[in-house]
């Protein structure tokens, strides 16, 4: 899978900046986890990311995503320069704050709740974020019916499916319909039949919904899915600095 | 391999070591206060019957009034008048005996010839550090020391005194014996039931403690299973491991109990129980026990670990079975509503006369069901509450949090459970302590010596029953008791045949300030002057005497008037004690008199119920502490991951008090009125009704509030592990 060649998919020219790292250092210990990434990612895109594992993908996401502050280096995040904020100059309040409001994440496995039920999940972030029990509930009815999963509203994770466990932490990543929706090896667990029918939706509902999509995978035909890759090997964004700075050219 | 794979499931993470050793923990603390609430209750038991010998009552018929029966060679003549010093009462065994007497004494070796006396170590060094003219002197010159063997404690005050037969009137009952009575009469029923009952209170929160703990970290270990089954091992052989793992943590921590419990049996004596402190040999248990202990706690412990192991369907993918709970249902009300009412049953028996066999296993057993059954009934009622609650949730922490509680009832509440026993057995305690006297005005506690603020006698005054039959030179114990320092009158109340008052001469009244001095003749006041403690402020009704003949008076009761102060008054008890008049029992306060045995059945109740809370509450703080952050481990991915979504911190907290107030909220309010109720059952029944419940004395409430204040720091505490459980960088590497 190392071997996937990066492709240069050339974004439409008024595609605005709407996340932008610059010279992002990230150590743990001795380990050098991001050795200086630049990247620029637009308004809509869906990206993917590839790379050996270990070279530094998740740690990029989480810098990206004010889940991390990066050692050296910034991200500002914003597609006009009145809203842009440097996301690491925020504190952690106000970091939780933005992931709650205007990013959305979904994991590899074990992301749900298992006590609670697939709506009450979905749920979760809407209540985090101050709505009525009620709105919240309903809202969150609609997004599974999206997804295809009116008839497993009310079962809890351990009843469902890896694809339809998977699902249901996509609507959770999007009920409240972020800006950004990260996504960390979301079919990592699942069987290639289960990891395609994930992908479908998730790039479906991504581009209906105009949402920016950082995808990490390592299956090439999941990659496909995706308006560019770029691939992180060893700390180093190997392919999408000369498309940001072709960007920049344009 | 079996042992290798142990290696492997058992010590492979830190998590999996820190688990081993709270079980290892758990079980030691279980194991040592169950040895050592074993060795109280046999010394209890030891101890009374090493003092038995001084309830003479057992020993046979006593000898009539007034026949002065001589000591014989193999019989002697034993009485045991209340003696007392500084509001402490003095177990004192009189005997007159002959020189060559071959009756054996416990504890001594010949009976003391008349003007000597053997002492309890205790009493000697009393006696040593006061003035002899206020205690040493009321019992002649000592010439031994009685020997443990015939104490109850070291803290025993016992005296021995050999007396002139002369003096063995029968004023107070007297014994001719050959032999003391070496077994107990079983007085100490109550006693005995209490401790029974403060035990279990105990090692009730001991066992859930244990339960939790053996629990603890089951989704981890779960997930190590499913890997074995991958590699290859069967059902049985996992469940083999998990038996094998705990057996061997759960003998380390009982063989540590057993050393611990050894190691604190010296400062575990120094407890004042019921007659003192212990003497370190009585709180020994037989190695028997101790074996049977260890072994059984080995055998339940691995065997249930074996059996969830088994049971919990670990398959090469993970758990196969659900596991979610089994509902709670209605059935776990029977244990606490069988108990509680079979316990009023009991008490209603009681009060109604009717006589219910083995009433205090009954209501041991009323205790143990009603204690139990509220662990059992805790979980559905918790279930029910938070069914309801869970469709009414409106922020994320309480969905959250009512999830948890319905899906896992068991779990939440047994999180909170011991803390509830713990109140429970508090409330119980408490209610039984403020138990008074029913025949007693409740606003008048048990006095200090000379509590005459309660009473229309002058303060400090001390009243001596008079022995009417024998003749006696009042006018020289008045004399020498008049000279004592500190002692302000003394006055002589009569009785007369057929007459309902006390009379006292006109200038002993004025003596007690009810005449002006120089008054004559004789008056009559009531009875309830000298013999009722609640007499009231109004001065006693002085009434004219009826015409007596001062040779039909008979003797009644001295009044010795002094400052009040302690040395004055024991100073007024030796001169009356060694003066020529012979008395009933010591010259005593009315509040003395009244006071005595009120006081010690609370001091025995209090002790028990400040170290059952202590220890009780103790427990349950670890138990709620370790539990809570169990279930927050248990789920810290998903948790560590909506944190990482954004969930602020204050969130998770909100979630964890959740889990621990509800259960604990639904079931407190029952918990409190369930004690008082059995309080009430207890005292009651074992009191037939003489006493009553009142409110509880503030320091009950502090203590309830620092009891709830140390569950609520606990739950604080697991705040910061939560938080640092469920941060990014520890949840992306799970
Ligand atoms: N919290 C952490 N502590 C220590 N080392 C870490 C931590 N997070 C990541 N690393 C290290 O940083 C490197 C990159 O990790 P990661 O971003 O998870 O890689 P990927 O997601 O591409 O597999 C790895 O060598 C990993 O061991
Ligand atoms: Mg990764």
């Amino acid at each position: 899978m190392s071997t996937a060649i990066a492709t240069t998919t050339v974004p439409t020219p008024h595609t605005a900046v709407l996340l932008s790292a610059r010279g992002l250092r990230v150590t743990f210990g001795h380990t050098e986890a991001l050795r200086g990434v630049d990247l620029d990612i637009n308004t809509g895109e869906v990206i993917a990311v590839m790379g050996p594992s270990g070279s530094g993908k998740s740690t990029l996401l989480h810098a990206l995503a004010g889940v991390i502050v990066p050692d050296a280096g910034t991200v500002s995040y914003g597609s006009t320069p009145a809203e842009t904020v440097e996301i690491c100059a925020l504190d952690e309040t106000a970091r939780a704050r933005l992931r709650l409001t205007d990013f959305g994440f979904v994991f590899q496995f074990g992301q749900l709740l298992p006590d609670l039920s697939a709506i009450d999940n979905v749920s979760i972030p809407l209540l985090l974020g101050g709505m009525r029990r009620k709105d919240a509930l309903r809202q969150a009815r609609t997004w599974l019916g999206r997804l295809g999963l009116a008839e497993q509203a009310n079962q809890r994770p351990t009843e469902l499916s890896g694809g339809q466990a998977q699902r249901v932490a996509i609507a959770r990543a999007l009920v409240t319909g972020p800006r950004v929706l990260f996504a960390d090896e979301p079919t990592g667990s699942l069987d290639s039949l289960a990891a395609e029918n994930v992908m479908v939706l998730l790039t479906d509902v991504a581009r209906e919904t105009g949402t920016t999509v950082l995808i990490i995978t390592h299956d090439a035909r999941t990659a496909s899915y995706a308006d560019r890759e770029i691939i992180v090997r060893d700390g180093r964004v190997t392919a999408g600095f000369a498309l940001s700075a072709s960007v920049a050219g344009s | 391999m079996s042992l290798a794979l142990t290696r492997l499931v058992a010590a492979g993470t830190r998590g999996a070591r820190l688990r081993l050793v709270g079980i290892a923990a758990g079980v030691g603390i279980g194991v040592t206060l169950f040895l050592l609430l074993w060795g109280a209750f046999n010394g209890l038991q030891d101890r009374e019957e090493r003092s038995s010998w001084t309830a003479l009552a057992v020993a046979g018929d006593p000898v009539a009034v007034g026949s002065t029966p001589a000591p014989t060679r193999d019989t002697v003549l034993v009485s045991s008048p209340t003696e007392r010093f500084d509001g402490t009462v003095i177990t004192r065994l009189d005997i007159a005996a002959t020189s060559d007497s071959t009756v054996t004494v416990p504890g001594i070796s010949r009976p003391p010839a008349a003007g000597t006396y053997y002492a309890s170590p205790a009493l000697a060094e009393l006696i040593d550090s006061v003035p002899a003219n206020q205690l040493g002197e009321r019992f002649g010159t000592r010439i031994g020391l009685i020997s443990d063997t015939a104490l109850a404690s070291p803290d025993s005050l016992v005296v021995v005194t050999g007396q002139p037969a002369a003096r063995m009137t029968g004023a107070v009952m007297t014994f001719a014996i050959s032999d003391f009575p070496t077994l107990s009469f079983g007085g100490r029923a109550t006693y005995q039931t209490l401790a029974v009952v403060g035990g279990i209170a105990i090692l009730l929160p001991v066992l859930l403690l244990v339960g939790i703990v053996t629990d603890l970290g089951a989704a981890e270990r779960r997930e190590r299973f499913a890997t074995l089954r991958l590699l290859g091992a069967t059902p049985g052989v996992v469940a083999r491991i998990a038996m094998g793992e705990t057996a061997l943590t759960s003998l380390t921590g009982a063989l540590l109990g057993v050393l611990l419990a050894w190691l604190v049996r010296p400062l575990a004596a120094l407890l004042p129980i019921n007659e003192g402190t212990f003497f370190v040999a009585d709180l020994a248990v037989p190695p028997v026990a101790v074996i049977a202990a260890v072994t059984l706690t080995v055998l339940a412990t691995s065997l249930t670990a074996g059996y969830r192991t088994y049971r919990a369907g670990v398959g090469p993918l993970g758990v196969t079975r659900q596991q979610r709970e089994r509902r709670p249902r209605v059935v776990a009300l029977v244990p606490l509503t069988v108990g509680f009412l079979g316990m009023l049953g009991v008490t209603v028996c009681t009060l109604a006369d009717i006589q219910v066999p083995l009433f205090s296993t009954l209501l041991i057993g009323g205790f143990i069901l009603t204690a139990v059954g509220l662990v059992l009934a805790g979980p559905y009622l918790t279930y029910r509450v938070s069914r309801v609650a869970a469709r009414r949730a409106r922020g994320a922490a309480g969905v959250i949090a009512l999830a948890r509680i319905t899906a896992t009832p068991r779990a939440t509440f047994r999180a909170v459970s011991g803390l509830l026993i713990a109140l429970f057995v508090v409330t119980v305690f408490t209610a039984a302590v403020t138990s008074v006297d029913a025949s007693v005005d409740a606003s008048v506690g048990p006095g200090s010596p000379g509590g005459g603020e309660e009473n229309a006698l002058p303060a400090g005054t001390l009243l001596a029953g008079l022995d009417s039959t024998a003749a006696t030179d009042f006018d020289e114990s008045r004399a020498l008791l008049t000279a004592t320092e500190g002692v302000r009158g003394v006055a002589l109340a009569y009785s007369l045949t057929n007459w309902e008052g006390v009379i006292l001469s006109g200038s002993d009244a004025a003596t007690l300030g009810l005449l002006p001095s120089g008054a004559a003749g004789y008056v009559s006041i009531d009875n309830s002057y000298i013999n009722v403690r609640s007499a009231g402020e109004a001065p006693p009704r002085v009434t004219e005497a009826p015409t007596v003949n001062p040779d039909d008076l008979e003797p009644w009761v001295m009044l010795i008037l002094t400052d009040g102060t302690v040395a004055a008054q024991e100073r007024a008890r030796t001169t009356a004690e060694t003066g020529q008049i012979t008395l009933m029992g010591a010259p005593a306060s009315v509040a003395e008199n009244q006071g005595g045995s009120v006081a010690t059945l609370m001091r025995g109740f209090t002790t028990m119920a400040h170290l059952g809370v202590l220890i009780a509450t103790l427990i349950s703080t670890v138990s709620l502490a370790v539990s809570t952050t169990a279930s927050i481990l248990d789920r810290r991915r998903s948790l560590g991951l909506l944190r990482l979504m954004g969930m602020p911190v204050p969130t998770l907290r909100r979630i964890i008090l959740g889990e621990a107030a509800l259960p604990f909220l639904t079931v407190v309010g029952g918990s409190i009125l369930l004690g008082v109720g059995v309080a009430w059952s207890l005292i009651t029944t074992l009191t037939y009704g003489k006493r009553v419940l009142s409110w509880p004395e503030p320091s009950a409430y502090i203590v309830l509030g620092v009891s709830l204040l140390l569950a609520l720091t606990a739950v604080l505490a697991t705040f910061r592990t939560a938080r640092a459980h469920t941060a990014v960088s520890v949840t992306r590497f799970e």
